[in-house]
């Protein structure tokens, strides 16, 4: 069970912070479940949810990229909630089903190269150890902004996985857990 | 060298220069990790009004900002963060032993008081974070508060992150001063 309370109305926010659900509506048509909770600082979820906003529509992240590496960060963090919720929109959104198996198990047989450099890049970033190569060719396909936001993308999604579990969100009604956690 | 040109006021095409004065606005000194991330214009600005909330907003008081900051630094080997932030750490009255003790993963030496913050943030960290942990924040901070600290911890992650994948320079004159293994 979450360890807040979630803020399921606009108007359970005093006054003064009702613009930041108004922010987050505004970035995502609606305020998920995991902003709810995380309006219990309402300033800071709606500045939290606005570098979030401006990386769901990098003109160089597309979805199917976006996706691949939601799944490689939360692979590499055991994040059960951020696994389970994205691996059929990632499967919907055109990546391939031996990736995602691959990236779960982390066997990377049969990955193309430009599946596999961003599985490389979750994987060096978050280990704080991002190589020359990996760098380099993640440059190569996205140009500079597409490789800053690539980076900033996986610093993003690491935050808000980080938070569902300090917070305890709960899981989505019906959602089955998809992730082998050691 | 960084792997990105350091961009100012003038790199910019005129249609992203109020991305420079958005991410000046909060900061005086140490901002050239903004200056690499601004190669990508407005997420830079974003990141950065995410981080003057966390700087001027959170009332988080200050030593307590820093023994996370400084914690974060040491469990992602972040020499950079760690090297701007120990002198600042100091001056905010974080006591020398501790600042030893993190930069040796001593955390058993801490204090109960800066235990419960850095024992907070490697469990953040480790993606792992206990009742007891929680509890013991959010009783001693509030709930609020104890938000803010989580999204400080991935907040200060996400700026490690950048400073290694774009291999952000040290300030100038400056000796790195975190062991990295």
């Amino acid at each position: 069970m979450a360890r807040l309370p979630y803020i399921t109305r606009r108007d359970d926010l005093p006054p003064e912070n009702r613009d930041a659900w108004d922010r987050i509506q505004a970035g995502r048509g609606q305020v998920y479940r995991n902003f709810q909770l995380m309006l219990n600082s309402p300033e800071l979820a709606a500045r939290v949810c606005a570098v979030g906003d401006v990386l769901l529509h990098s003109p160089t992240l597309d979805k199917p990229l976006r996706e691949l590496i939601m799944l490689a960060v939360a692979r590499e963090l055991n994040s059960q909630y951020e696994w389970s919720v994205h691996e059929a929109p990632a499967l919907a959104s055109g990546v391939r089903d031996h990736v995602i198996q691959g990236i779960k198990h982390r066997a990377y047989k049969g990955f193309l190269p430009k599946e596999k450099v961003f599985v490389d890049l979750a994987r060096e970033v978050l280990g704080s150890r991002l190589s020359d190569g990996t760098w380099l060719a993640v440059e190569h396909l996205l140009g500079r902004q597409g490789a800053v936001d690539a980076v900033l993308f996986i610093g993003q999604v690491a935050l808000i996985s980080r938070f569902h579990d300090a917070v305890q969100l709960d899981p989505d009604p019906g959602m089955q857990p998809l992730l082998p956690i050691p | 060298m960084a792997r990105l040109p350091y961009l100012a006021l003038d790199d910019l095409p005129p249609a992203d220069r109020h991305a420079w004065e958005r991410i000046k606005r909060g900061r005086e000194g140490a901002f050239s990790i903004y200056r690499l991330m601004l190669n990508s214009p407005e997420a830079a600005a974003r990141v950065a009004e995410a981080g003057d909330y966390l700087v001027f907003h959170a009332g988080f008081p200050p030593m307590e900002r820093e023994l996370v900051i400084l914690t974060v630094a040491r469990e992602l080997n972040c020499q950079h963060e760690w090297t701007i932030h120990q002198p600042m750490a100091l001056q905010r009255g974080v006591r020398p032993q501790a600042i030893e003790a993190i930069k040796s993963r001593r955390y058993e030496t801490l204090a109960p008081q800066e235990a419960l913050y850095a024992d907070f943030t490697r469990q953040v960290l480790k993606n792992n974070v206990t009742d007891a942990a929680w509890n013991a924040l959010a009783q001693a901070v509030g709930q609020r508060t104890a938000v803010d600290y989580t999204l400080v911890i991935g907040f200060t992650a996400l700026i490690c992150y950048c400073m290694d994948a774009f291999r952000a320079d040290l300030p100038p004159g400056t000796q790195p001063l975190l062991p990295i293994p």
